[in-house]
Formats: structure tokens, C-alpha cells, sequence
């Protein structure tokens, strides 16, 4: 009985079709491969099967029962997982957050999520896959390998009848690739079913008990593997026979590259070697050795540390691994990126750049309508040949190449690698970088190999082999464990230290000159004054963690005020003090929600929605004032602003209350393990199903109801309400954020951060009025606060910085 | 252009023909050449300072501080102008003033690597704090009829005419101005295309902290007093019309013809609705929901676009 019978899976996008009909029948207890060439339809399976995508048309039955997913979790819920590929974890959260995520067990009735037991699961799924770290630490201080076996732990752990499996070994060493194998294996005889889409074939034949290759969306053949040779399935893939490209030897030149002794700490070290011009030189190691290190040195990306390079003429050119994020500008046109590289920065000569671009469409067969269309029109090999003509538009004499077949199909890759021998052939030093064994036999004149960071060898064209290549490559296997390729975990400072210790230094400078400042009255003064940057400082930690940002909050004080004012005061309305109450926390979490409503719903940057926000809801606030201020506010109104328990001041004791609540949502809830999701990897935790919308929206209306609470007990300890209550405020509330540590880039940051940050500001702001160092003090006021915050954010980057290396 | 796209320049087009339609019936009188060279002597420092913050965002960077930058630059002329600096080259320092100012943001964004955002959030608060501290909050008037004269009337139009003109043949002639829509759209792209982009960037705040310099100099001249509350709130109303010009907040995006549209169209609103309702809070709401309905309404037509079919124009690669 299969497991999971598909049946006429059909997936139309606009007017391609990416699969097409295919039947496919997965066992319970058995590997299935995936094979096929980039396009074929394999990441559409996945897709659809991992609830990511709906099919158009075509049915998927689990254990003879008929499903349709809608979503991530709901395929996680009916039993199947998936595998995802390195870009969907959390990097700012641990490995445990990112283990558990959307499925916390909670305690106290739902009120705690329970991180005890969380920490148990996580540690105990690693540890059947045979890792035993540290599951606190961040995963950005994990080693790639550690990172996806958090994955796979995620994945094995939920009760799964399916396991997806995409290109899992694309960054681990032999020996976890083996670990994983067993665990793999283990699994299978349990009884789950396990589809493995992989490129590499020893690794289809090493692990897989069937195989189906798809090609152009279609399915063509599925075998046992005992019954197909990588020959047969290499065929079904190209659906053609793929002849090597014929090599001619080559007139070598004099040396256009040299490199001595280059080293750059923890990435690559002693690295010596030349390159003639009409040379092609390959650059062979597994991935993580240091090669596209020593590429970006060479290039001069990346500074130099120590060691010397030359190049003839200084005419280098790098064309990058990464396409998207180094090698080309995707809207951008092709005459506009096949000239980005060239000269300038004066005026554009337009004639040469057209000619010079339909030049190279010609000479490197580029598939286009016309030059004039975006880069990401078109397909990986196209855009491999654009990027190269970008680089050989600066007729350079050294040319490096990081992985140039990289998600190119076999045809492209044919002509790529011609085109390669021909650049050379002209007299150019080429230098390839590839981890693909085949690729390098074919290239190289010569092949140099890497291991750890260190050349471990060089082979002439007669003496290369791949075993030779692979021994070179290979760690060795009696020495320590292979080094991580992020630092393991040193121990990290909080991130609450740099601001904690800021506040004792402030504190104790504004003591040392006056320790009249410590006094109970003055600390208390002074927490009055921070109660409402404290309030709404808090509530934006979220917004900010959240990858958003709110200024309105600032004009949002002010209608609320001037609602409450309006409302209650004995001149205009005279309600009675708790509706007037309702209507300012009422008006706070309206602001908050429409902010939220366009941010999620309507899909506007949220530093725009509250740019606009800014400005219409001061507007609005003159109209609620009516061009007055607000005098005669009722006394138990103004109790909110002035009065006090047991000598603690109302506005302290909310600020305690507000920051204590934000803190436990940010730290004790699942909202707030979401919150931090949706901060570090916005289209994992989409993956993920995280609930994007919800999770904004409610960030905007407790930041909206904070400026209620704040306007609330602000406005009140004054004696009037002008219309300009609480403008620049949202700038002091940020400040307090950022000073506090969180990352304005979202995912990082504490809710304790915020309130030390806010508090020092605080201290910052009162010590110079308090010192009286006379009337001319006072207009320095904002300029000393500007520059601390300056300073506090400067330092704090800085000092980050270093705590990165 | 030689085929006619739907952009935002002719939504802002038509937007302000709307705008002048509906004026000519409700108030014939503002649109007249009198009104409107009268009203247009409140602009000219927001466009300046609206140019260089135009490039800025492109680069997917920010420039909050602007309003503290023309605030403090205008402090230092006036305190120049007490101290009987010769008002030539008052007007000279205090462009350099200006453009010191900008070039520091432009020094801690390249070289200290911190957000944009952050730097101008600290230097907005320092630089307005500076101003009042220099100039203990005091107004500094009395300026001689002849300097005041000399900087008001076509001198800001001649000005902006200039930046305008010289921004616009720059962004769309030159590879500077290709290199600051490359760095907008994948900075990292464009430092593996060996483009300068710390140099780049540095100018671009080194040239909005000039441009401040030269809108202090008309602020002052236009109000005839110098105070550290000048230009507040200038640096939102500067990104506003940056945004509704059609700048993308993300960089990579805008064009100067866009801006001048969008300055335009602000600028025609506010004075629009303070002339016929006589109430200058209604034009703060018409124009905060103008920002957000323009980009929530393209926003929307473009997912209308995205669900038709669209023609692939992949080229397939087997033969």
C-alpha cells in the first residue's frame, strides 16, 4: 500500500507549465530520489506537497485518503515534512526557538510557553542525529551543517508519514552527510516514507531505493535503483546524449596573476600560486574550504590581511557565485548591466554601450528578445552568459570564475565551458572555481585543491583524477573534528549589558556631581518624566522586533489627549472621567489598528502608513481642539497625572505594569516567539505559518493603546492640553530601543533593553536642569541628549561589531 | 518615453489637473499667475532640501535630519551676521556649515557602517539641540534690505531650477546616477561591480548637507530672522514628496521628474485647502492621506496586474 498515490499533478504558472500531469507513487518504508535538471519540476512537487503551493489541477492521496493542503502547517498537521533548504531558518534565534516554533508546549494553562520542555525536545532530537551542542545559542554562531541538522530535527520530530528531503548535504561534511544518511535509514524502518531530491548521484545511489527522474515537468521513468547506471539516469534527465566539450590545447602566455603568501585569519591561510595568461587554472574543495574566500581577497572585495597579489595591468574581473545578491542587478537591463561594470562616473556614451552590448549578445549566444529586457527575464544560463559578458566588457586579463555551472542546464553549461576555453584561448588567466569534479577535470590546465582554508595540492591536467582530487579535498580523517566554519560559540554578553552598564555610568556621573540625585524624591521625578517614553518605548520594542516601525505614536499621544481633554474637561463636553478614559485608550488602539491595517492588509511600508499617519492625525488633533487649548480638566482626571500609591506615582506603577506585560509576551508567549520570527526571516516564518497579519495588527494596537496609556497619564499632570502635546515624541520613544539594543533591522532586541535605554535617556535629560549649572545650561539640553544618543548608538555598533568577529 | 506606461508621473498629472479643475470653479481667483507666484515663495526651501533626499532614498538610505542641519545652518549665519562677518561669506560658511553637517552623517552611514535611519534619527536631535545651545534659543533678526533682497524673489527659482536641472541630467546622462539606482537596488551587486558606493553615498550626504546650507540662507532671508526652531518637521514633509513622487522607500526607484510633480502637488493642496476652508489643519490631513492612498492605490493595481496571466518572456534554453 503506498503511502502517498499522486495522481495527474498538474501546477500552471501564468502560461508555463512547471508540472504536467505526473503520477507518482511514494511507499511507506522506502527512499524515493528525485532527479532532474534545474526546471524539470522538482521544487514544484516539494512545493505543493509541503502545503507551499496548490496544485492546478491533479489529486495527492495519504495512506489512500484524499488531501488538500492550504497551508505549511495544515501538510505538517496531516504528516508531512519537509526539509527546507538553508534559507529558511532563524539565524538571530537559537536552535531551540527555531526547533519549536508554532509548536510550543505551553504551562500555567497556556499562559507561559514552557522553554524547559522545549529545550528537552530540541536537545533530545539532536542528539539522535548524533549532535550534542549547545541548543541556546544563536544559530548564526552555528556551523552551516549544524544549522540544517536543526532542520532535520524539526522535521523528524513532528509524527511525519512523509519526509521531503531537498538537496539536505548542499553544505555538510562527509561525516555529517553519513550521520544524516543513518538517521535517514533509521526512519525509513520505521515505517515513514522519504522522497530525496538530490543532484549528486553517488548520493541517489548510496541511499535511495527507487528512483524517478522528471523532466520538463513530466515524469519519465521511475526504476528500482538496483536496475539503473548513473549513465541511464543522466539520459533521462538530458533526454539526449551530452558530449563532452573537446578541449584544444592552448599557447600559455606570461604569468597575469600572482598571489604570495595570502592569509586572512579563520578563512584561509599560505595560499601561493600563478596564473599565464591562455591558462585556465581550477580551483577544486568541498564547499567550505576557503575558495570563494580567496577569490573575493584576490579581487579585492574583501580587504587584504596580510600577503601580496598582482595582476597584469590591474585588469581583473570576478564573476561571483551568487547571482542574485553579487553578480547582477536583476531589473536592471542587459546593456545596463553588461556596462555596470565598465567605467565612469561622467557622462554615459550611449552609442558605444549599445554596440558594445549587442556585441556580446551575438558572441556569447545570449537568449533575449532584445538587450532592452530586465536580467530576470531570463533563465540561470542566460544570466550566467550576461554576467559574463558584464566582466568581459572590462577586457580584463585575469579572470575568476566562482562556480560558473551553477543551476545551469546541460546545455548551457556546454556553451559556457566553450566559451571559457575561448576567453582564455585570447590570452586571458582564468581561474575557475568549482565544486563539481567533472567540471574541474574538464576546465583545468592545471587544478589546484583546498582543504580547510589551505592549498593542499596541485595536479596536472595527465595526473588528475577525481580520486585524487577527492583525497586532496577530503579532511582528513584522523585529525580533530573538522573546524566549523562559523566560530563555535564563544560567550556571548547579553545584549542587555552594553545598556545596563550605560545606565550605571550615567547614574553614577550625575551622583559624583551631585549626590543630591539619588535622592527617593528625584529618582521618582524623574521615573514620572520616563513613565511615557518607558510605555510606549515597550510596545515599540515589538513593533521594531517585528521588522516595522511606528512614528506616529508621537501625534497618536496627541489626539489622544486632546479626545481625553475634549471629553472630560469642564469647558467643552464634561463627561464623565471614565468614558472620557474609554475614548482615549478607545482612540489609541483605533490609530493602532489602521496603522496595522494598512501595513498588513494594504501592504504600504510601515514607515509610510505612519509618515502619513503622522501628519493627518495632528491635523485631525487641531480639528478635535477646535484651535483652543484644553484648561479645566476635572481633579479625578487629573488624580491619573498626579496622584499615588503608597508614595509610588500612578504613571510609575502603569509604566512597571505596561513594561512587566510586554515583556511577557515578548519572552513568555507564542506571540512573541513569532514576533522574533517574523523579524529574522520574514518568508521562513511565512513558511512556517506564522500568522503575519495577526501578529502586525496586534503589534500596532498595543503600540496605539501604549500611546492612550502614556497620553493618559502625561497629559494629565498638566495644567493645560496644547494642540502640540506629544510631537517629537516618537523620536525619544525609538531612541530608547535603539539605545537599548534592538536591532533596527528586526529579530534582535529585548523588551529590558528598551526600559534600561529609556531610563538612561531619562537620567540624561533631568541631570542638567538638576546640576543647575546655570540658565545657559538648559538650551544645551537637547543638544547633549542628541549627542549621547548618537554616542550610545555609535558605540553600540561598534561594539557589536567586534563581538561578530 | 517613447511608448506611454502608466507611471506615477501622470497619476500625479492627473491628479493635479483634478486639483486645478476643481479650483477654477470653486475659486477662479487662485488660479491666477498672481496667486500663485504669491503662494510659491513658501516652496522653494522644501524643494531644495526634497532633491538630494530624493537620492538618498534611491540609495535605500534616509536623511532625517535635514530640518535640524538648515535649523543649525541658519543659527550659524545668523550668529556670523552678529559678530559682523561680512554677509558674502556668512553665506559662504554657512553653506559650508551645511555641508560639513551632511558629510559627517555621510561619514558615520560609510565608515562607522551604522543604519542611515539611527545616524539621522542622533544627529536630527544633536544638530536641532547645537542650534539652540549656539544660539540660546534666541531669534536673530536684522538683516540689511539689500542681502534680503537680493535672496528672495527669482533667486530660490533660479536656484532650484539649477539643482533640479543638474540632478535630473545627472541621474539619467551619467554613470553616477546609474550607480545610485544600482546601489539602491542590490548594494552588494554593486560593490562586486566595483562601484564606489561608500564614495557615492558620502557625496550624497555631503550634497543634501550643502543643499541645507543653501536652504537656511533663504529660510532666513525669507523670514528675516534666524531661530533653532526653524524647519522643524521639514525632513517628513521632504520624504513625503519624495514618496509621492514615486520614490520607492525599499531605493532603487525614482526619477527627478516624479519629485518635482509630487512637490508640486503638495505644495497645490496645502495652499489649495488653506485658501478655500481657511484652515491650514485640513491640508495636514489631505496630505498624509494623499501619501498613503497613492502608493495603497498602485499597490492594489499592481496585484490586479499580477493575477492575469502574464505572457512568459523566459527564453527556454532546448532547442
Amino acid at each position: 500500500m503506498a503511502t502517498i498515490e499522486i495522481r495527474g499533478l498538474t501546477k500552471r504558472y501564468g502560461g508555463v507549465l512547471a508540472l504536467d500531469g505526473v503520477d507518482l507513487d511514494i511507499a511507506a518504508g522506502e527512499v524515493h530520489a528525485i532527479c532532474g535538471e534545474n526546471g524539470a519540476g522538482k521544487s514544484t512537487l516539494n512545493k505543493i506537497l509541503a502545503g507551499m503551493v496548490e496544485p492546478t489541477s491533479g489529486t495527492v492521496k495519504l495512506d489512500g485518503q484524499p488531501v488538500t493542503f492550504g497551508s505549511v502547517t495544515s501538510a505538517e498537521a496531516a504528516g508531512v515534512s519537509m526539509v527546507h533548504q538553508e534559507s529558511a531558518v532563524f539565524l538571530s534565534m537559537s536552535a531551540v526557538e527555531n526547533h519549536q516554533l508554532m509548536r510550543e508546549p505551553t504551562k500555567l494553562g497556556g499562559l507561559l510557553i514552557d522553554r524547559a520542555q522545549m529545550r528537552d525536545r530540541t536537545s533530545s532530537g539532536l542528539l539522535e542525529l548524533g549532535e550534542s551542542f549547545d541548543p541556546d545559542v544563536p544559530l548564526e554562531d552555528r556551523s552551516l551543517a549544524q544549522r540544517q541538522m536543526v532542520m532535520v530535527a524539526r522535521a523528524l520530530a513532528s509524527d511525519c508519514r512523509l519526509l521531503i528531503l531537498d538537496e539536505p548535504t548542499a553544505s555538510l561534511s562527509s561525516r555529517e552527510t553519513e550521520a544524516l544518511f543513518a538517521s535517514v535509514r533509521a526512519i525509513r524502518d520505521q515505517g515513514v516514507a522519504v522522497m530525496y531530491v538530490s543532484h549528486r548521484m553517488d548520493e541517489i545511489f548510496a541511499l535511495a531505493d527507487r528512483v524517478t527522474v522528471l523532466r520538463d515537468g513530466r515524469h519519465v521513468v521511475t526504476k528500482p535503483i538496483a536496475e539503473v547506471s548513473p549513465a541511464d539516469l543522466v539520459q533521462a534527465m538530458v533526454g539526449r546524449d551530452v558530449d563532452p566539450p573537446e578541449m584544444r590545447s592552448r599557447e600559455l602566455g606570461p604569468v597575469r596573476l600572482r598571489v604570495t603568501n595570502l592569509a586572512s585569519p579563520g578563512k584561509f591561510d599560505n595560499i601561493s600560486f600563478e596564473v599565464r595568461g591562455g591558462e585556465v587554472v581550477a580551483l577544486a574543495g568541498l564547499v567550505g574550504a576557503g575558495r570563494s574566500e580567496v577569490a573575493r581577497a584576490i579581487f579585492g572585495i574583501d580587504p587584504l590581511e596580510s600577503g601580496a597579489v598582482w595582476v597584469d595591468g590591474d585588469k581583473i574581473a570576478l564573476v561571483p557565485e551568487d547571482r542574485q545578491h553579487e553578480g547582477l542587478h536583476l531589473p536592471f537591463s542587459l546593456r545596463d548591466n553588461m556596462a555596470m561594470a565598465t567605467a565612469g562616473p561622467g557622462r554615459i556614451p550611449r552609442a558605444h554601450e549599445a554596440e558594445s552590448s549587442q556585441g556580446f549578445m551575438q558572441r556569447l549566444a545570449i537568449k533575449a528578445p532584445t538587450d532592452a529586457v530586465p536580467a530576470q527575464s531570463l533563465s540561470g544560463g542566460n544570466q550566467q552568459k550576461v554576467l559574463l559578458g558584464k566582466w568581459l566588457a572590462t577586457k580584463p586579463n585575469v579572470l575568476i570564475l566562482d562556480e560558473p555551472t551553477r543551476g545551469v542546464d546541460v546545455s548551457a553549461k556546454a556553451q559556457i565551458h566553450e566559451l571559457i576555453a575561448e576567453i582564455a584561448a585570447s590570452g586571458v588567466a582564468v581561474l575557475v572555481i568549482s565544486s563539481e569534479l567533472k567540471e574541474v577535470l574538464t576546465l583545468g590546465d592545471r587544478i589546484l585543491v583546498m582543504r580547510e582554508g589551505k592549498l593542499s595540492g596541485e595536479l596536472s591536467r595527465t595526473e588528475a583524477t577525481q580520486e585524487r582530487i577527492l583525497d586532496l579535498a577530503l579532511p582528513k580523517e584522523t585529525g580533530p573534528e573538522a573546524a566549523p566554519t562559523v566560530s563555535s560559540a564563544k560567550p556571548k554578553l547579553r545584549p542587555e549589558v552594553g545598556v545596563g552598564g550605560l545606565l550605571i555610568a550615567t547614574l553614577l556621573l550625575a551622583a559624583g556631581l551631585n549626590p543630591q540625585f539619588l535622592a527617593t524624591g528625584n529618582i521618582l521625578d524623574m521615573l514620572v518624566k520616563v513613565a511615557p517614553a518607558l510605555i510606549v518605548g515597550c510596545a515599540m520594542t515589538l513593533v521594531i522586533l517585528a521588522r516595522e516601525i511606528d512614528i506616529s505614536v508621537g501625534s497618536l499621544m496627541g489626539l489622544c489627549a486632546a479626545c481625553l481633554g475634549v471629553a472630560c474637561s469642564t469647558d467643552r463636553m464634561g463627561l464623565p472621567v471614565p468614558v472620557g478614559v474609554g475614548i482615549c485608550l478607545g482612540v489609541g488602539v483605533l490609530g493602532g489598528l489602521i496603522n496595522g491595517l494598512l501595513v498588513t492588509f494594504g501592504r504600504v511600508p510601515s514607515i509610510i502608513v505612519t509618515l502619513g499617519m503622522l501628519t493627518i492625525l495632528r491635523g485631525v488633533t487641531e480639528r478635535v481642539m477646535g484651535g483652543k487649548w484644553i484648561e479645566k480638566l476635572p481633579d479625578g482626571l487629573r488624580a491619573f497625572g498626579t496622584g499615588n500609591v503608597a508614595g509610588l506615582p500612578y504613571s510609575v506603577l502603569m509604566a512597571i505594569v505596561f513594561a512587566l506585560l510586554t515583556w511577557w509576551l515578548a519572552k513568555g508567549t507564542r506571540f512573541g516567539v513569532q514576533v522574533f520570527a517574523l523579524g529574522s526571516n520574514p518568508s521562513a516564518a511565512k513558511l512556517r505559518g506564522v500568522p503575519e497579519h495577526r501578529i502586525k495588527l496586534c503589534v500596532f494596537m498595543l503600540t496605539g493603546l501604549a500611546a492612550g496609556i502614556a497620553a493618559l497619564f502625561s497629559a494629565t499632570q498638566l495644567q493645560v492640553i496644547e494642540s502640540g502635546f506629544g510631537s517629537g515624541f516618537e523620536l525619544v520613544a525609538i531612541a530608547s530601543v535603539i539605545v537599548g539594543g534592538t536591532s533596527i533591522q528586526g529579530g534582535r532586541g529585548t523588551v529590558l533593553g528598551t526600559i534600561l535605554g529609556a531610563i538612561t535617556l531619562g537620567i540624561v535629560s533631568t541631570v542638567l536642569i538638576f546640576l543647575k549649572l546655570g540658565d545657559s545650561a538648559t538650551y544645551w539640553e537637547r543638544a547633549i541628549q542628541g549627542g549621547f544618543i548618537l554616542v550610545a548608538i555609535i558605540g553600540d555598533q561598534i561594539w557589536r561589531r567586534r563581538a561578530t568577529r | 518615453m517613447k511608448n506611454l506606461r502608466w507611471s506615477r508621473e501622470l497619476t500625479l498629472v492627473v491628479l493635479l489637473l483634478c486639483l486645478f479643475g476643481a479650483a477654477s470653479i470653486l475659486e477662479p481667483k487662485f488660479v491666477t499667475m498672481r496667486a500663485q507666484t504669491l503662494l510659491a515663495t513658501h516652496l522653494w526651501e522644501l524643494a531644495l532640501v526634497a532633491i538630494p533626499m530624493l537620492l538618498i532614498v534611491i540609495t535605500a538610505g534616509i536623511d532625517l535630519s535635514v530640518g535640524s542641519i538648515v535649523a543649525l545652518s541658519a543659527v550659524s549665519f545668523g550668529l556670523m551676521f552678529e559678530r559682523n562677518v561680512p554677509p558674502v561669506v556668512a553665506v559662504g560658511l554657512t553653506v559650508l556649515v551645511g555641508t560639513v553637517l551632511g558629510s559627517l552623517n555621510g561619514w558615520f552611514v560609510t565608515k562607522m557602517k551604522v543604519h542611515p535611519l539611527l545616524v539621522t534619527l542622533a544627529t536630527l536631535a544633536a544638530f536641532r539641540g547645537m542650534a539652540e545651545g549656539i544660539s540660546t534659543a534666541r531669534a536673530i533678526s536684522g538683516y540689511p534690505d539689500w542681502l534680503l533682497n537680493a535672496l528672495q524673489g527669482p533667486t530660490p527659482i533660479v536656484l532650484f531650477a539649477l539643482v533640479a536641472t543638474g540632478t535630473h541630467l545627472v541621474m539619467t546622462q551619467t554613470y553616477f546616477g546609474r550607480w545610485v539606482v544600482a546601489i539602491g537596488t542590490e548594494e552588494n551587486v554593486s560593490r562586486f561591480s566595483r562601484i564606489p558606493v561608500d564614495r557615492v553615498k558620502q557625496w550624497l550626504y555631503g550634497f543634501s548637507g550643502l543643499v541645507c546650507g543653501i536652504a537656511a540662507v533663504l529660510l532666513v532671508a525669507r523670514n528675516n530672522t534666524a531661530k533653532a526652531d526653524m524647519a522643524t518637521g521639514l525632513e517628513l514633509e521632504a520624504i513625503t514628496a519624495v514618496v509621492l513622487g514615486g520614490a520607492s522607500i525599499h531605493g532603487g526607484k525614482g526619477r527627478v521628474t516624479g519629485l518635482v510633480l509630487g512637490l508640486l502637488l503638495i505644495h497645490e493642496t496645502r495652499e489649495f485647502v488653506s485658501w478655500h476652508w481657511k484652515q491650514n489643519e485640513l491640508s495636514l490631513i489631505v496630505i498624509g492621506s494623499l501619501l498613503i492612498l497613492t502608493v495603497l492605490l498602485e499597490n492594489i493595481a499592481e496585484r490586479r496586474k499580477d493575477r492575469k496571466p502574464k505572457v512568459a518572456i523566459t527564453a527556454t534554453e532546448n532547442p
